[in-house]
């Protein structure tokens, strides 16, 4: 599963979709598809931020892309990340969520205007620390430790049973017992005895 | 010993038991530093159902022994003898005390405290004058009597009561039983009625009305009320039905005792019925050490396990009262529910649905190990139940006890004698044969008492003559067989069992209903009710439209089948001062009414869980709590009024 492309965009008071800021890793790709790629992954990054109302969360796809999206609805800041299929969604929301908090936090509104000097060489960080998405995300962490807790458990719940006389040992061993045991003789019917000493 | 309490009943039972503990550690308490514990083998059972080690090492007790013949070695010097007042253990005191006296100058360093359990008698206390020692001991006394084993069941574990009643005639265990009732009337109001059939039952009703009065003499401002919740004792005389206890035992719990025996509600049984050894062992609930044990030696070939036979095992309390029969398909029925329950951790996905399933897990595991020990014991048991022998002796009690064929089992007594089988069974064969007869005819009397003597030693005369003397084994009278208008009467005899379902008490021996317990349902409910059967008359006209609380019926009805059986029958009411008889609670009906069964001379299993099934029939209405002199079966009965002749050739009383 890889990351493609970290986008963050802006729109500016014409409406007009302005890049703020964009790292790619196409390493993926063959060397001479590679400026191809880009472009396309270019087009559709801005086309996605363009139609994203603000406070939307979108998943696009575009064979063989996929494309999330997040417009935030305080400030026109949208991001876009785009990924191959097999990337977690989760991951990429919160990964979105990341890089655009730390981009606010970094960059005030106030100095997006001059887009050129906008220089965020954390995106490019983020983007290859995040191919692994155990990276990003605490939750994919804490499921992993869940999992292997659970497999412990088992396995420790089934020597416990184990260990002793089967349950099912057991269940044979009774039902021998009720198979072999009859009711109680019974002395015949009084009706049938002929005579009884007085 | 926290399985008490556990039910709703009404009468608060684990109350006699705290009692016993705070009694036992002032006993404890009244001697200074760490003792040296030192119990009778007989007593040491009950007192571990009272008190569990550690508080007996809270108390100072560092060390117990058991009280026997030999010198006592010790390097404590304080030393508590805790024992019932029998002339043997006097003995053993005396050798111990002059054993020390030799090998010390000293001999005032050792300090002697001993403790009678439940009184002091004057005839010990001159036992021990007469060895020399008395000046050296302190004596007190420790009141225990009666000791709960269930919410329902108390005994005062006493031993031979049948033999020294009837046989010795010694009243002793009487005046002991009086004084426990008497305990129990000061804590829980008097008894309002006094009913039972017996001789020794009348002496014991005597006395107890009696010390009532003493009681009012004695402290004038301390005047009994009326039970809140009991409306009547019932005592009945063992000597009344001999012939329930002769019949084999045919409910679970009865079995067990019959095929293990059990102790103070412990069975021993060998290590392997009831786990691999692999298994770590699950811990004896016994709290007496045995340091001079008989059981286990240096190199064991197969080891005992003593296992706690009460409530607090729910797998035992769902099979103790069934008729055998169906326990083993209970058994596997469970284990498969234990199955589906351990399977259910497949579906366990979340962290939390894991966590459920390991809290639920410690659960299933003990019930797991309950099921193993009970699938173990009922395999031995079955063993046993399907040996030829087992079912010949079977029907021939079956076929006596309905009076069918009795000639017949006359020739299969004969044959059993032929081919030796134990004694014991033996003669439970004769004296029900003796009994249900009103005795055997000349003929047959001399020629069994012959092939007896011979076929299993000359020793047996005494025993046979015990026997006579208890008319249990006697040449028929003059008189009519008395025991066929009984058996009609009360209908003893129930052909359609269902032992999944038993409609009626008779499923404890499988179409035998205990003669006694007929006669507890003919005081409280008028008559015997198999389920199908007409009610008696007398009962209809005496309860209440509506389906009110019933009152005691007493023996109206009955009188003409009492008189057929031996012993006085009575029928006593205590008045309070003012003339109340019953409390207003009771009669209107507010809370279910406790009725008192006392068993003088022992009761069995199987008696326990027939009453136990009156319980259910009457549930809302009425409890039953039993109480009785100890629990026997058919064989520690007999072996009670066996003569032993120990191997110096001189005779020995029947103390087993």
């Amino acid at each position: 599963m890889k990351i493609y492309s970290l986008s963050i965009y802006s729109k500016n008071y014409n409406e007009e979709i302005i890049r703020l800021a964009a790292e790619y890793d196409l390493s993926s790709f063959g060397f001479f598809q590679r400026s191809t790629v880009q472009d396309i992954i270019m087009v559709i990054s801005k086309t996605i931020a363009e139609r994203t109302t603000p406070g939307q969360r979108q998943r696009v796809e575009e064979q063989p892309y996929v494309g999330y999206v997040y417009a935030r609805s305080d400030i026109p800041l949208t991001g876009v990340i785009i990924t191959d299929e097999e990337y977690p969604q989760r991951v990429s929301f919160s990964v979105l969520n990341k890089i655009l908090d730390e981009f606010l936090i970094k960059f005030p509104q106030n100095d997006w205007d001059k887009s050129n000097t906008i220089s965020y060489p954390e995106l490019k960080t983020y983007l290859s620390k995040y191919q692994d998405p155990k990276q990003a995300d605490q939750i994919t962490k804490v499921q992993e430790q869940l999992d292997e807790t659970k497999q412990v458990m088992n396995r420790t719940i089934e020597s416990l049973l184990q260990r002793g006389e089967k349950l099912d040992d057991l269940i044979d061993r009774s039902q021998e017992i009720s198979f072999q045991s009859k009711a109680f003789y019974k002395q015949a019917k009084k009706t049938n005895s002929c005579c009884t000493i007085s | 010993m926290s399985h008490l309490g556990n039910t709703h009943s009404s009468l608060n039972v684990t109350s006699l038991r705290d009692l016993a503990r705070k009694e036992l550690t002032k006993v404890l308490d009244s001697v200074r530093g760490k003792k040296c514990l030192v119990l009778d083998p007989n007593i040491s059972g009950p007192l571990s159902l009272i008190a569990e080690f550690s508080l007996l090492k809270e108390h100072g007790v560092e060390k117990m022994h058991y009280l026997q013949s030999g010198p006592l070695e010790t390097e404590l010097k304080s030393l508590i003898y805790i024992c019932r007042p029998q002339l043997h253990y006097m003995k053993y005191i005396a050798e111990h005390i002059g054993h020390h006296q030799k090998d010390n100058l000293s001999s005032s360093e050792y300090e002697y405290n001993l403790f009678f359990v439940p009184r002091r008698t004057m005839i010990c206390e001159r036992v021990l004058e007469e060895a020399g020692v008395f000046g050296e001991i302190t004596i007190g006394e420790y009141h225990l009597d009666l000791i709960p084993f269930e919410d329902d069941l108390l005994s005062l574990e006493l031993d031979n009561t049948f033999k020294e009643l009837y046989l010795d005639g010694d009243y002793t265990s009487i005046y002991y039983a009086a004084r426990a009732l008497m305990k129990l009337q000061t804590k829980f109001g008097l008894f309002p009625r006094v009913i039972g059939k017996g001789d020794c039952a009348k002496h014991l009703a005597d006395m107890l009305l009696r010390m009532r009065k003493e009681v009012a003499v004695d402290d004038p401002s301390s005047t009994l009320s009326v039970s809140q919740n009991i409306d009547s004792l019932i005592i009945l005389d063992r000597s009344v039905d001999l012939i329930t206890p002769l019949c084999t035992q045919l409910t679970y719990e009865g079995l067990i005792d019959e095929v293990f025996g059990i102790r103070t509600s412990h069975v021993e049984v060998d290590s392997t019925i009831v786990g691999p050894t692999s298994q770590k062992p699950v811990s004896a609930t016994t709290t007496t050490p045995n340091t001079a044990s008989t059981t286990t030696q240096p190199s064991p070939p197969a080891r005992k396990k003593k296992i706690a036979l009460n409530s607090s095992d729910k797998l035992f309390v769902q099979l103790r009262d069934m008729n055998f029969a169906v326990v083993g398909g209970v058994l596997n029925r469970i284990a498969r529910r234990i199955n589906e329950d351990y399977e259910e951790r497949h579906q366990a996905k979340t962290v939390v649905q894991i966590r459920e399933f390991i809290n639920k897990l410690g659960g299933l595991q003990s019930e797991h190990q309950s099921l193993r020990t009970h699938t173990g014991i009922a395999e031995e048991i079955m063993a046993y139940t399907v040996t030829p022998e087992f079912n010949k002796a079977l029907e021939v009690q079956q076929n006596l006890a309905a009076g069918i064929d009795i000639n017949l089992q006359n020739d299969h007594i004969e044959e059993m004698i032929n081919r030796q089988v134990p004694i014991l069974q033996v003669l439970r064969l004769l004296c029900l044969l003796s009994l249900v007869n009103g005795g055997l005819k000349q003929k047959s009397f001399e020629f069994f008492k012959k092939e007896i003597l011979q076929t299993y030693g000359f020793e047996h005369l005494q025993t046979l003559l015990n026997l006579e003397r208890l008319n249990m084994f006697i040449k028929q009278g003059s008189a009519s067989n008395k025991f066929n208008y009984v058996r009609k009467h009360l209908q003893l005899i129930v052909d359609e069992v269902d032992e999944q379902n038993p409609q009626d008490i008779s499923y404890v021996y499988s179409g035998y209903a205990p003669l006694s317990v007929r006669l507890i349902q003919c005081v409280t409910k008028g008559g015997p009710t198999p389920i199908g059967y007409p009610v008696g008359a007398n009962a209809a006209a005496n309860s209440i439209a509506g389906g009110g609380a019933r009152g005691i019926v007493g023996w109206k009805g009955h009188e003409d089948a009492l008189k057929m059986l031996p012993g006085k029958t009575f029928d006593e009411v205590q008045r309070h001062d003012d003339g109340a008889i019953r409390s207003k609670k009771l009669i209107q009906g507010q809370q279910p009414r406790v009725t008192l069964i006392f068993f003088l001379g022992g009761c069995t299993y199987t008696e326990i869980s027939a009453i136990r099934f009156m319980a259910q029939q009457d549930e809302g209405q009425r409890e039953y709590v039993i109480a009785t002199t100890q629990i026997i079966n058919g064989n520690s009965l007999l072996n009670s009024v066996m003569q032993k002749i120990d191997h110096l050739g001189h005779s020995a009383g029947g103390n087993s």
